[in-house]
């Protein structure tokens, strides 16, 4: 009969545990409230069956949700990734500056999200913000940028992308770093130029930071909240209504538990899903040195 | 001898602990300042002293108490008094966690309830029974710029929807960079705005004689309300500064729009911090002829039902402090809501107190003035929220110029009764 070896099972209980508690357990119970009607005070329950999925199914306004969703992902994730590993490369080319910028480009990622947003409503505001004055001096007239429906997502991704450029910065630079610098060498005395040696050597280096880091935007601009909280309450008219504040204002404003946890459902499924097709790509893209 | 010294400790012992009392309250900054002092107050009474200690918590903004509440009544850890929104009136009142006032009132002679201004009394009555103490009372007003009146050559602000649509050119500059008006993001200007021209938002009766069944944004009050509204934006005389109470403060306070209408609440803090004259006003309506009026807006004390009837009582007497004339007056003068007493405002009328702040007196005489009629005594519904977000969004679409009034309006009134029918409806299984 084989032994059983514990000390492993042993070590690893803690972790086990806690994530029982806190991730798995709650999990589940939002699964077992989707199919319940929920009474806002007295909690009791009543057994609904798909309701709550059918209700969604035919709002136009989760649609919409949805769609607000995946435009967010789209224009948080990419500027993100572009503008920090573009912000990361000029630290990493010129050292000697590199420790004061990496600060000031660190330093919103240390401000809280409620502060950054205040910020950002100052900026905003169509008429005494300062960024319609900057526009105004160029003789342009800026957009009404949180209260035009067209604009206010934008607005929204440009104070995202702000508020977690440091965060991707440091990521690329530590990936920066571990790239062998004679492999630069070598590629510039074979004669290619900076932007093949970009292209076909940085970057495929780089590859395993820039999927850790799309990886990680993505699960966020899935998850952001706050700024949405702040600058727009999910308007004008649902353009920033993303699937988490949807949740968020049917739970704890609304105080419809099962439909709110029917929405979880659906979101844990979407990042799921999400993360999986990253996975199965970043399979045959990303080198691992 | 030291048996007997032990004995009576033990025995003194639990006389001498005060019994605390949580209140659960959503007021920040200056305004968490006031009720702090005015709980150490009725701390620091004799009558008070070794029998009951309150503690005061603030447990974020009115949505987020609520919230807080629900998930503290599930482990019987809950408050003996919150501060309640008043839109949280019905899903209160359908809580079964409270006491209502009445019950403690009505056994207490000492209690004027007849002092209690009759406009403010009727919104939190529910079948003729009190049963919260309305505590911070506000009302919206329009908030306005004399400096800029003078320059463009006005003497008062508009009391008509025509009124204001002639004054508007004249404070709006040629680059727009000026405006006339501005207001919040906020079902609660539309809300106020019907009731001022005598319009109900629910049927029947504003949910006053029996459940709300029916909204009727797209009458004919809700529609010219929103009509004006786009009118002015479409004109570039409205500053629309989207959701929030913040933007349209920060925006009459640099000077970027003449006239600003918000809760009577900030009336202190805009006078004092503005580089100009302010004045304020009541809110203008589409026809004087037609009687309607304000709903009073705010919030309510309410008491929680315990294992301990003694509790309750100590509870009761710490709501009954809050509506006492003292407190009142210092409520009143420390924060811009106004008192819910008239002896109060008698008092402070004697001593000459609105003469000096005239812009505080608007909001009483705009409310005592209202007709007492359902539209004004204010509407009732367990799914408010959720009311108030389809109103802002149809209001959003309309001014983005994505659906006509009537349609915006008409699609708001179906989501909210869809809302209506599934919440009755889980109160019937009740």
């Amino acid at each position: 009969m084989r032994r059983i070896d514990w000390l492993p099972w042993l070590l690893l209980s803690p972790t086990v545990l806690l994530l029982a508690i806190f991730v798995v357990y709650p999990a589940l119970y939002s699964i077992y409230l989707s199919t319940q009607n929920v009474d806002p005070f007295t909690h009791r329950t009543i057994f609904v069956g798909w309701e709550n999925y059918l209700e969604l199914a035919e709002s136009a306004e989760y649609w919409k949700s949805l769609k607000v969703s995946l435009l967010f992902t789209l224009y948080t994730v990419i500027p993100s990734i572009v503008v920090s590993l573009a912000v990361a490369l000029a630290l990493n080319a010129k050292p000697y500056i590199n420790g004061f910028f990496r600060t000031l480009f660190l330093m919103p990622v240390a401000v809280s999200s409620a502060m950054a947003a205040m910020l950002w409503i100052f900026l905003y505001n169509p008429t005494a913000g300062f960024l319609n004055y900057v526009l105004s001096t160029a003789g342009v007239v800026g957009p009404n940028w949180l209260a035009d429906p067209t604009w206010s997502l934008v607005a929204v991704a440009i104070a995202t992308v702000w508020k977690e450029l440091g965060f991707n910065v440091i990521f690329f630079l530590a990936g920066l770093a571990s790239v062998p610098p004679e492999l630069n060498e070598a590629a510039r005395i074979d004669g290619a130029n900076a932007w093949q040696r970009f292209w076909r050597v940085t970057l495929p280096m780089l590859s395993p930071t820039v999927f850790f880091v799309g990886v990680v935007s993505v699960i966020h601009s899935f998850e952001s909240f706050g700024q949405i909280h702040i600058l727009t309450r999910g308007g004008p008219a649902g353009a920033t209504n993303v699937l988490v504040y949807s949740l968020y204002r049917d739970a704890f404003e609304n105080f419809r538990s099962g439909f709110a946890s029917a929405q979880a459902v659906i979101l844990f499924a979407i990042i799921l899903a999400a993360t999986f097709v990253q996975f199965r790509i970043g399979q045959k893209r990303v080198h691992y040195a | 001898m030291k048996l007997l010294i032990l004995a009576s400790l033990i025995l003194s012992g639990p006389l001498q602990a005060a019994t605390t009392i949580q209140f659960w309250h959503s007021m920040s900054g200056p305004k968490a300042k006031v009720i702090d002092q005015l709980v150490a107050d009725f701390n620091a009474r004799a009558e008070n002293k070794g029998k009951a200690e309150v503690v005061a918590q603030y447990v974020g903004s009115y949505p987020e108490g609520v919230n807080k509440l629900r998930t503290a009544l599930i482990g019987n850890r809950g408050p003996h008094v919150a501060q309640i929104y008043d839109i949280g009136t019905q899903v209160m009142i359908d809580s079964n966690a409270v006491v209502p006032l009445h019950e403690f009132t009505s056994k207490d002679p000492s209690f004027a309830a007849e002092q209690l201004l009759p406009q403010i009394r009727r919104y939190y009555e529910v079948a003729g029974k009190l049963y919260s103490l309305p505590f911070a009372t506000s009302n919206p007003i329009i908030y306005y710029n004399v400096d800029a009146f003078e320059k463009a050559g006005l003497k008062s602000p508009p009391k008509t929807f025509a009124e204001l649509q002639m004054a508007c050119p004249k404070l709006t500059d040629a680059k727009k960079q000026k405006t006339c008006i501005t207001w919040p993001l906020h079902a609660w200007f539309f809300e106020e705005f019907v009731a001022r021209q005598g319009g109900e938002l629910l049927f029947p009766a504003n949910g006053r004689t029996a459940r709300a069944e029916k909204a009727l944004y797209s009458e004919p009050p809700g529609q010219r309300f929103v009509s004006l509204w786009k009118t002015l934006v479409d004109k570039g005389e409205f500053a629309n500064v989207g959701r929030g109470w913040q933007p349209a403060n920060h925006n009459f306070l640099a000077d970027r729009s003449a006239m600003m209408i918000t809760s009577t609440s900030d009336v202190f803090e805009i006078t004092n911090k503005a580089s100009f004259r302010v004045m304020t006003a009541p809110l203008f309506t589409f026809d004087p002829a037609v009687p309607g009026g304000t709903v009073v807006g705010g919030n309510s004390l309410w008491i929680l039902k315990r294992k301990q009837k003694e509790e309750e009582q100590l509870a009761y007497s710490f709501v009954r402090f809050m509506a006492s004339p003292s407190v009142q007056e210092s409520w009143h003068r420390n924060t811009g809501y106004f008192p819910i007493r008239q002896d109060v405002i008698d008092s402070l009328k004697a001593k000459g107190f609105y003469k000096k702040y005239p812009g505080a007196w608007t909001a009483i005489e705009q409310l005592r003035s209202s007709a007492e009629i359902p539209a004004t005594q204010g509407a009732l519904m367990g799914v408010f929220p959720q009311a108030r977000e389809y109103i802002e969004s149809a209001v959003e679409e309309v001014l983005a110029g994505q659906k006509a009034v009537e349609k915006a309006l008409k699609d708001a009134e179906d989501r909210t009764n869809k809302a209506l029918e599934r919440y009755n409806r889980l109160k019937q299984h009740g």
